[in-house]
């Protein structure tokens, strides 16, 4: 029986870990090696900050300032 | 024989990841041009000029522009940002050219506009921005790198004075690493032979200490992100914290040194957690059979291979630690605490038994160990020296 149940929580242990880590690892072996992650410049500046609702994003973000990064 | 084979595992499986390591960094530092001029499709002809500092021509205009890199610690480890300045003074382009950072982290830090506030502002009066709340390390790298890149391309080309740059907030990492050289040298005391109280409570004592400094306060755990980051030697140049990787550290030479598990059996605070809900219905160990030694085995050495070729540490994270004690992490990962919690009541240190990277650590550990003993180890079986 102890056997049987510690089966089934490797097993949910592998599933979960694959879910989370798979899509990661299919991401870095999909994306270029001079792949640039993030970039402003003039010619794409809608994202202002100016026009940026601070309180809002961090709601949206799930983030607070209690939160620490 | 058995001998010869446990040396030969030993010498393998670091030359291994280290030439996983090597392969990705020599296809990441041939791109270096590339990448910046990936980053508008207005820049060409560039140049390296140092190995911070670069020059090139606007596609349209065909006027001069400058570019500089710069590197700074942040979450998940190194941080490289590049600052694109026309000669006019003038930034044309900020961007992000490597990050060791969860990308989905990353994603919602850049979304904050940390990145187009610095567009269009001369070099020479850059505007005063603060860390953002909620990201404060992850943005504090991308601004502070923006602005000491403008900075240098100011001052090599502009003749612009260099700005000292002022010092963040102090941040308490003397005393995460005092923290944590503590509790292993306590730890090491609960274990010797001349300890004279009760080894029962002063070990729970020490686990509840962990839990409240190691676990909530600090974040410090270590992780198999943790190792990346050893082995790539990405600490060198910086990061958010030391914590962990003195924890690994301290940890793997207590082991060698003693043969004592000091981390999983006294420090861990997941495993204390752990420990401490099973106290509840008294369960016992579950059973860890080969297939799942092996399992666990392979799951380990794959990841740490290819996080180390891809250069993302993050890569590596999968550990429901962040979940459990910061409430940071993905679905999965929350979805993974709460089994880890369930099963903590059902079977004694579900996750330290079965899963837990640090095991297959201290498994290899132990076989290289075994080498210098005059009986020789097996590496089926090894149960990770608790």
């Amino acid at each position: 029986m102890k056997k049987t149940v510690s089966i089934v929580i490797y097993l949910l242990f592998i599933v979960i870990c694959s879910v989370e880590v798979v899509p990661k690892l299919i991401h870095s072996s999909q994306k270029e090696v001079a792949f640039v992650p993030y970039s402003a410049g003039i010619e794409d500046r809608s994202n202002s900050t100016e026009e940026i609702d601070y309180g809002r994003l961090l709601e949206n973000a799930n983030m607070d300032e209690d939160t620490k990064f | 024989m058995a001998r010869f084979k446990n040396i030969l595992i030993v010498v393998l499986i670091p030359l291994a990841l280290v030439l996983s390591w090597a392969g990705g960094e020599y296809q990441v530092q041939s791109v270096t041009i590339e990448r910046i001029q990936n980053i508008s499709d207005e820049i060409s002809e560039v140049n390296r000029v140092d190995d911070h500092l670069f020059r090139g021509r606007n596609l349209s205009s065909g006027a001069p522009i400058y570019i500089a890199l710069e590197n700074k610690p942040s979450y998940g480890g190194p941080l490289t940002v590049a600052t694109v300045v026309n000669d006019q003074k003038q930034i044309e382009h900020v961007a992000i050219l490597q990050s060791s950072d969860t990308s989905s982290y990353l994603q919602k830090v850049v979304g904050l506009g940390v990145l187009s506030v610095f567009v269009k502002q001369p070099v020479d009066a850059l505007p005063q921005i603060d860390v953002i709340s909620g990201a404060t390390i992850s943005s504090s790298a991308i601004m502070r790198g923006i602005e000491r890149a403008a900075n240098r391309v100011g001052v090599a080309e502009f003749g612009l004075s260099e700005i000292t740059e002022t010092k963040e907030k102090a941040t308490p990492e003397t005393a995460k690493l005092s923290t944590v050289f503590l509790l292993f040298a306590a730890a090491w005391f609960l274990t010797s032979k001349k300890f004279p109280l009760s080894r029962r409570n002063s070990r729970w004592a020490l686990m509840v200490t962990s839990v409240i400094t190691i676990g909530v306060m600090y974040g410090a755990l270590l992780s198999l992100s943790t190792l990346v980051i050893l082995i790539s030697g990405s600490w060198t140049h910086g990061l958010a914290s030391y914590a962990p990787l003195l924890c690994l550290v301290l940890a793997g030479a207590a082991y060698l040194l003693t043969k004592k598990n000091l981390y999983c059996s006294v420090i861990c605070p997941f495993g204390a957690v752990q420990e401490g809900l099973g106290m509840i219905t008294g369960c016992s160990s579950p059973v860890r059979t080969g297939w799942m030694q092996w399992l666990t085995r392979l799951w380990v050495f794959v990841l740490l291979a290819a996080a180390l070729y891809f250069h993302a540490p993050s890569d590596a994270i999968y550990e429901p630690f962040g979940k459990a004690f910061n409430f940071i992490g993905s679905s999965a990962v929350y979805i993974l605490t709460i089994i880890v919690v369930i099963s903590s009541l059902i079977v004694r240190r579900p996750w330290c038994v079965l899963f837990c990277p640090a095991s297959v650590l201290f498994d290899y550990f132990k076989l290289a160990r075994s080498i210098f003993e005059k009986r020789d180890g097996q590496l089926s079986g090894l149960g990770g020296g608790k």
